[in-house]
């Protein structure tokens, strides 16, 4: 997905104007970190920290923790090619989910985009966040962004899952392109 | 699919040289003497003499006019298999190939449910360079279509609404607020979420009607991705046309309004809210319209799907080999130098696309009846929008009420507020008093904000009546 945004090669933007489109955004691929912000909810949630944070082809990301529970948010190569975000539709807590599921939208710029979840379980939190502050998920997406934490059905189809990628391997993916 | 009717004017030696092979194709002009002689008509009638026989300049003129009266340009004939008469959608929804859809249905739910169901089923290309891509254009009766993540109550005059029995619809893309009628046209381009870019197709279109002549103003597009005109002597450019996104897994479309014909004057008393009547919507979270001035492009709708179409098909279409081109080396003759073809093969560059036309006729798959009912219902259309509250003030008897409307736009409270009246028509205590009933049904039961169910538990026929107008005037 977003392979338009490769073509170009100035440099990375980060002002997230209504300019920012799939093919029209300037971005580096491998000028993007898609790593975990540490001094995020998501890191701190557990003292020890998530056991694994994974990616998936349709640009989500999961970070898993002890307690069998995962925050789920979008990546920053997602959210810099959606441009500013100005809404964003959450799941509810109680909520059962399976792979593949819808768990939530985010619309930016008139685009309505659907949010998938890469695991099955149920949503024990929400990020309330985003409803009065859409913009953390272009301002820290993967981090303060997040949308919501899922108890796993089984902690270890998270490992076992070839369809979720490590951070070398999501990286990779968009080189690729 | 390729046909041979849309090869360019003949060129005259063809037209001299090859009567016998030219017979096949050009059957529908009948010009004197344009005999369908067989040898076994030179034997039994003794005819034979006939094969010699030329036409003369006037003929052949006649033959050149009548064959621009029945084979129109390539220009002019865009696409080439119109099949009036789907008899299976399921089917052609999957088929690997770009394709052009008109909807000549006119219920906004099930056009935006067949758009729904097209763009569900459009299978997802192998590689890179080949594309399953959908155009599809419906026309609605008149209906306000708000933004998946909008606000009716915010976005739109709803007592009006109510009066006019126009229908207020959600759809499931982004953006804000547009009015449909009979005089505008929409378009949706579907194509695969690597290939997702705001401004390609509004491009297309710019290109398109501008080439074409046929629009009332040469098109632009702005930095949103809105069809505009280019700036007209007042300094304004105006909007002909809005673009919504949707993106799923895989697959992205882009859709808009194309302003041709429309009842502007309509338009703007829909979606204008006079406060001080209407009241205050405030939520936190919400997409709130871009008011834009616009105007008609007064094209034919007609003549807009043909140049879009025939610009999807320049761009997306398939590249077909004719096989006349195939048969080329092997025959005596060039039969594409016959055909006077030989520019049309070497361009190469005409691509075709499929069109289909859903109409009564068509048997609409249930998915698309199902998706279209669920358009229909009240939690779509007014219980998706998120959290907010509504404040109407009543200046006649001096009160303010504000509503809190939570999830699934049910009622969950309200607030009295009263300005210092001397004398007031009706006395505070009646006011509030009027209110209980709703205050104590609202505490252990859940009610939808409409006009009318709010208007019922409140006691005072006048202060009911003008709660229920305010609110969308239903009472």
């Amino acid at each position: 997905m977003f392979k338009s945004v490769f073509r170009a090669s100035a440099p990375v933007t980060r002002s997230f104007t209504s300019r920012v489109g799939f093919s029209t955004s300037r971005i580096i691929a491998n000028s993007i970190s898609h790593k975990l912000n540490t001094t995020s909810h998501v890191y701190k949630y557990l003292q020890e920290g998530p056991q694994s944070v994974k990616y998936t082809a349709e640009h989500e990301w999961l970070a898993t923790h002890a307690d069998d529970s995962a925050f789920v948010g979008i990546t920053r190569y997602a959210s810099e090619a959606l441009g500013d975000v100005t809404f964003v539709e959450l799941p509810e807590v109680g909520d059962r989910v399976e792979v593949g599921d819808t768990i939530g939208s985010v619309e930016s710029v008139k685009s309505a985009s659907e949010i998938y979840s890469p695991v099955a379980g149920e949503v024990i939190a929400i990020n309330i966040a985003l409803e009065s502050e859409p913009a953390l998920i272009n301002t820290d997406p993967i981090g303060e962004g997040w949308i919501a934490q899922i108890k796993l059905d089984d902690a270890s189809a998270v490992e076992a899952s070839e369809e979720l990628m490590t951070e070398e391997e999501y990286d990779a993916s968009l080189e690729e392109h | 699919m390729f046909s041979i009717i849309r090869r360019r004017p003949v060129s005259q030696r063809a037209i001299l040289t090859t009567s016998l092979v030219r017979r096949e194709f050009l059957s529908n002009v009948q010009v004197p003497f344009q005999d369908d002689l067989t040898s076994t008509d030179f034997d039994d009638f003794n005819l034979g003499d006939f094969q010699h026989y030329q036409e003369s300049p006037d003929v052949i003129a006649k033959r050149y006019e009548m064959m621009n009266e029945t084979i129109p340009e390539p220009e002019n004939q865009p696409y080439i298999s119109t099949d009036t008469s789907i008899s299976n959608l399921q089917d052609l929804v999957q088929l690997k190939e770009p394709l052009v859809f008109q909807s000549k249905l006119t219920s906004p739910y099930l056009n935006l449910a067949i758009e729904s169901y097209i763009y569900d089923n459009m299978p997802k290309p192998e590689t890179d360079d080949i594309n399953y891509n959908r155009l599809m254009f419906y026309v609605n009766s008149p209906c306000v279509v708000i933004g998946k993540n909008q606000n009716p109550w915010k976005e739109v005059n709803l007592p009006l609404l109510t009066n006019l029995m126009i229908p207020l619809v959600r759809r499931k893309s982004g953006g804000g607020t547009v009015v449909h009628d009979l005089g505008n046209i929409n378009y949706s381009f579907m194509t695969t979420k690597e290939k997702f870019d705001r401004f390609q197709f509004a491009h297309l279109v710019r290109d398109a009607v501008n080439s074409s002549g046929f629009g009332k103003y040469q098109l632009e597009v702005n930095d949103r991705g809105d069809i505009t005109t280019t700036k007209q002597e007042d300094g304004v450019n105006y909007k002909i046309s809005g673009s919504a996104y949707k993106l799923s897994r895989g697959k992205s479309y882009h859709h808009g309004t194309m302003l041709l014909n429309s009842r502007l004057d309509v338009l703007g008393k829909l979606l204008h809210r006079d406060e001080n009547k209407l009241g205050k919507v405030d939520a936190s979270n919400v997409i709130n319209s871009v008011k834009s001035k616009v105007s008609n492009l007064e094209m034919e709708s007609d003549k807009f799907v043909e140049v879009v179409s025939s610009g999807f098909q320049n761009v997306y279409g398939t590249v077909e080999q004719c096989n006349v081109e195939q048969a080329e080396s092997e025959e005596e003759f060039d039969q594409n130098e016959l055909f006077g073809l030989s520019d049309f093969v070497s361009a190469n560059s005409t691509k075709n696309v499929k069109k289909f036309t859903i109409d009564e006729m068509t048997e609409l798959p249930s998915a698309i009846v199902e998706v279209a009912e669920e358009l229909k219902t009240w939690a779509w259309r007014f219980g998706s929008t998120p959290k907010f509250t509504h404040e109407l003030y009543n200046n006649k008897l001096g009160f303010k009420v504000k509503f809190f409307v939570g999830k699934n736009a049910k009622v969950e409270g309200f607030e009295l507020s009263f300005m210092n009246f001397t004398e007031r028509p009706i006395s505070e205590a009646k006011i509030r008093d009027s209110f209980e009933y709703l205050e104590t049904f609202i505490k252990d039961n859940n009610l939808e904000y409409t006009g009318s169910n709010v208007a019922g538990f409140i006691t005072n026929d006048i202060i009911s009546d003008w709660v229920g107008e305010s609110i969308d005037g239903t009472v």
